[in-house]
């Protein structure tokens, strides 16, 4: 039994390498300027509810276009994806931004459609924007830290 | 005891491979190769046996203007990974029990 318990712990150790090997690219391979597109995307989602008429879906399928390229950059870059909204201890974090940034939004349009205040979805959007630059950079330590813990 | 032993996973190279992909939506091959540490032909028969289990799924795709290979997780690879891994801790656990008494 212990020959076969020794095994098992070689096993996870062997397999915990395999993970802190893809933390150290992970790591490497997230510059700054790739939280700032995330913040970008998610604070000009709610700042292009300002266009006007049908500008607002101009703006959200440049977005959207915006999102396939921040992918294919990840790819590139790093070869493989990670998302977002994968299990684990990352998850809270990715619902707690998508519903501040939702939140946002409506209190944007409220503004916007009840009161008549037409900048609200600009100031909506920085502030969505500086909010995700600091939730992209925790939810990487996070991501790394769910990597290194031993299995 | 806790989870189940997967034959197929057991191998430790193709355990590591199992255990990069839970971690990632999908891993281009040579990123596997540099986290795992085995050669390509090395990577591609294990890969070919976790595909054939129904563990992992194999696309190709251009990236930089070059045909690579993609690999992911399937949601029975993902299952019987999990099980495997707590098969393993509950054995692991044993001996430190047994170091400690």
């Amino acid at each position: 039994m212990s020959t076969q318990a020794d095994e098992a712990a070689a096993a996870l150790t062997a397999m915990q390498e395999s993970r802190d090997n893809l933390a150290a690219v992970a790591a490497a391979s997230c510059p700054p300027a790739r939280h700032l597109a995330f913040a970008g995307l998610m604070g000009g989602f709610v700042a292009s509810q300002a266009a006007p008429g049908s500008l607002v879906l101009v703006f959200e399928a440049l977005l959207l276009v915006g999102v396939a390229l921040v992918i294919m950059w990840d790819r590139r870059r790093t070869g493989m994806f990670i998302n977002g909204y994968r299990a684990g201890p990352t998850r809270p974090l990715t619902f707690s931004l998508l519903a501040f940034t939702l939140a946002t939004l409506a209190l944007c349009d409220w503004l916007m459609f009840g009161r008549g205040v037409g900048w609200a979805p600009l100031v909506g959007g920085a502030v969505v924007a500086v909010v995700g630059y600091y939730a992209s950079s925790i939810w990487q330590r996070i991501y790394l830290r769910d990597l290194r813990s031993a299995a | 005891m806790d989870g189940a032993f997967d034959p197929v996973i057991h191998a430790p190279a193709r355990l590591q491979i199992m255990a990069v992909l839970a971690g990632v939506q999908d891993a281009e091959f040579s990123l596997l190769r540099t986290t795992v540490k085995v050669s390509d032909s090395v990577l591609s028969k294990h890969l070919a046996q976790l595909a054939d289990a129904g563990y992992v799924n194999l696309r190709k795709a251009a990236l930089g203007g070059r045909q690579r290979t993609w690999v992911s997780l399937t949601r029975d690879g993902r299952r019987a990974f999990a099980s495997h891994v707590k098969a393993l801790q509950a054995l692991a656990n044993i001996t430190d029990r047994m170091a400690a008494e």
